[in-house]
């Protein structure tokens, strides 16, 4: 959220200010659930949590002007924004020993994405931009691969989720 | 060259702008910079990218992302290059002519509407991809 204020407050000051950003920062303002994460943590996992959620405001607020790729890519989606935060929060501790890359898609949707040392296996979660579905897909060892839409509900974190990210963190 | 269709020996660039659209270290792209838009004209989702295989110096390659590629004029950062073959191997993407920008100037086309077989083409791709930093 700092991101996303600090954005704000040099707009404003170079008047360089829209309504229509201003208006965008006005309802994360709202949306933005600030409390601490869901299940208690260690000091590291917390930070890592902050480390994310920092990155993905970042990310949002220099969106927002639109054209971040310079192919014409969509700003960030709100819906999709809110969803990757509540998601960063409900990781389970033992799947932050890595932590994932912060990308934003030509439509403007939010994506994770996991990889191991060895660049070739990877796994990454895409957040929809209209509705409360999770595409995900991962590369892995041996050539095997793995994609699918899962529904994310906000109460807990999906098992094949959490089953493709630990076997990045494995390398299998 | 033949203009009107792509062989699939030819070498394709998509160009880069962002240092965080590649990791130099590894020698790889971001997989989210090969994503597909849908078009306006033909309402397909396609990717941008140009070809290449006949410009013989490194200058070229650059001077052409300078002046044609994106859509602001920005020096591109690097290239994520393939042949034509590895992106006809997956699934069913093609690679054809769209010269309206320039004669060079080609799309992937034909990609699955389905968001995480998008993906999954793309990580395919970022694999095969060489990246040529500037």
């Amino acid at each position: 959220m700092n991101a996303l204020k600090k954005r704000s407050a040099l707009l404003f000051e170079s008047g360089e200010t829209s309504s229509r950003y201003s208006s965008v920062v006005i309802d994360l303002e709202e949306l933005i659930d600030d409390s601490p994460v869901r299940e208690p943590k260690s000091f590291a996992a917390r930070e890592k949590i902050h480390f994310l959620l920092e990155e993905i405001d970042q990310v949002f607020a220099d969106s927002q002007e639109g054209n971040a790729d310079n192919y014409g890519a969509k700003a960030g989606n709100i819906n999709s924004f809110r969803n990757i935060r509540e998601f960063i929060r409900l990781i389970p501790e033992s799947l932050l020993e890595l932590t994932p890359t912060v990308l934003l898609e030509p439509d403007g949707s939010f994506a994770l994405d996991w990889e191991h040392e060895n660049a070739d296996i990877s796994f990454a979660v895409s957040f929809g931009s209209n509705n409360d579905e999770l595409f995900f897909a991962g590369l892995f060892s041996n050539g095997a691969k793995q994609s699918g839409v899962e529904i994310f509900n906000r109460f807990w974190f999906p098992e094949s989720i959490s089953k493709n990210i630990l076997r990045v963190i494995k390398g299998r | 060259m033949n203009f009107s269709l792509v062989s699939d020996q030819e070498g394709l660039s998509r160009f880069l702008f962002h240092n965080k659209d590649f990791k130099e270290s590894s020698g790889k792209i971001q997989w989210n910079r090969l994503m597909p838009m849908r078009g306006k004209k033909f309402n397909r989702l396609e990717t941008s990218i140009f070809r290449t295989s006949t410009l013989k110096q490194d200058k070229e390659i650059w001077e052409l992302g300078d002046d044609f590629a994106g859509l602001q004029r920005k020096p591109p950062k690097a290239i994520a290059v393939l042949q034509a073959e590895q992106i006809r191997n997956k699934q069913k993407l093609d690679v054809i002519p769209e010269t309206s920008t320039h004669p060079l100037h080609a799309v992937i086309v034909n990609w699955p509407e389905a968001k995480d077989r998008q993906i999954e083409i793309c990580k395919e791709l970022k694999k095969e991809a060489k990246l040529r930093v500037r």
